[in-house]
């Protein structure tokens, strides 16, 4: 008990309050996928633990989408505007957030994506910061979230990060070209996701020889083209 | 490392709180699931390092931790896993949900009654 609490015991009194600490975030998520869905624009959350390659990842994703749909990407860093610069050489456009924030929020989505991409989207990819651990409690209000971890990070993160892994809808496992230079197996890794997050979609790939990006981007077609028909639909119906 | 953005939460909306009930806040009072990714110990350093600038210097912080529960769609069994989480029920064999544990909530306030504390808002 803190002493200055007891000294005054008999004129304190309790208020309930019972409001999620980030309900701000949590209301303006909700806006933001409001936006998406009225816009028709299907958004992915992407994150990982810094290094783990999801610049790289964007990079070879996206030659094989942008053919078939709009895409665009939001950026988070720290500093610098290089991932954008890189996943402009695309030819996708790339808006760059800044924030000296461990995460990224739903306001600085919600800005960015009114500002930066007025026009119409099927895909948006937001890139969050490098970090396992805090952006797993922000909804930017997307459709979907998928975590990239990387062999060479070890077959314990899913269990030491189990939130980031619990909430993610698919897991995509990169840089399997390393596997023989390191003493972890695939079927251990991908266990080990799944321990945590037995309904994610694993996805093990290299981006460095392209190896199972079939999968994951097929995956995401899907999502849109889904997207797609039932807002088709919804519109017939209206 | 967002612990300083969560206590600024906390403290603005107890503060709201308080002023609203038109008295100095004292206490408040944290609901913190295990599972949250929030770490106490951040928590309570940054509440203590910005409870001044938030105009409530005098507040205190009480933590009440949330364990993980998990829920068996399968069998309808749950369980508070201990240690190391894993999500596959060890009864069915189905894949489980967390359905407690991963909240972070302002559970309620406590300010310094200076009149007559009104008697709808007390417990």
């Amino acid at each position: 008990m803190v002493p200055g609490i007891e000294r005054e015991a008999v004129q304190v009194q309790r208020i309930e309050v019972a409001s999620p600490v980030l309900k701000r975030n949590d209301e303006l998520a909700l806006e933001n996928h409001r936006i998406f869905e009225s816009r028709g624009t299907v958004a992915v959350n992407l994150m990982s633990a810094p290094g783990a390659g999801k610049t790289t990842l964007l990079e070879k994703t996206l030659p094989d989408l942008q053919g078939r749909f709009r895409c665009g990407v939001i950026e988070g860093d720290l500093r610098t505007d290089l991932d954008a610069e890189r996943v402009r050489k695309t030819g996708v456009a790339a808006h760059q957030i800044n924030t000296n924030s461990c995460h990224l929020d739903a306001s600085m989505v919600h800005e960015a994506f009114a500002a930066a991409f007025p026009e119409p989207l099927d895909l948006l990819f937001i890139e969050n910061i490098g970090n396992l651990v805090c952006p797993a409690a922000y909804d930017l209000g997307e459709h979907w979230r998928v975590t990239l971890f990387s062999v060479t990070e070890g077959a314990d993160k899913p269990r030491k990060y189990p939130k980031m892994f619990y909430r993610s809808h698919a897991v995509v496992l990169n840089k399997i070209d390393l596997l023989p230079y390191t003493d972890v197996q695939l079927d251990d890794l991908v266990e080990s996701v799944l321990a945590v997050s037995p309904e994610a979609v694993v996805f093990p790939v290299s981006c460095r020889t392209g190896e199972g990006l079939e999968a994951w981007t097929a995956w995401l077609a899907e999502r849109v083209e889904e997207s797609l028909r039932t807002g088709a639909a919804a519109q017939k119906g209206m | 490392m967002h612990e300083t953005g969560i206590a600024w939460d906390i403290l603005e909306t107890a503060r709201q709180e308080a002023a609203r009930a038109g008295a100095p806040l004292a206490t408040v009072g944290v609901r913190l699931g295990e599972m949250s990714g929030v770490f106490e110990e951040a928590l309570r350093f940054a509440f203590e390092a910005l409870r001044a600038e938030a105009g409530v210097p005098e507040a205190a912080l009480v933590i009440e931790p949330i364990p993980v529960e998990a829920l068996c769609p399968g069998c309808g069994s749950t369980r508070r896993p201990e240690g190391e989480l894993i999500l596959w029920c060890p009864d069915c064999g189905s894949p489980m949900r967390v359905v407690s544990g991963e909240q972070m909530e302002i559970a309620w306030i406590e300010v310094a009654g200076v009149e007559d504390a009104t008697a709808g808002a007390r417990d």
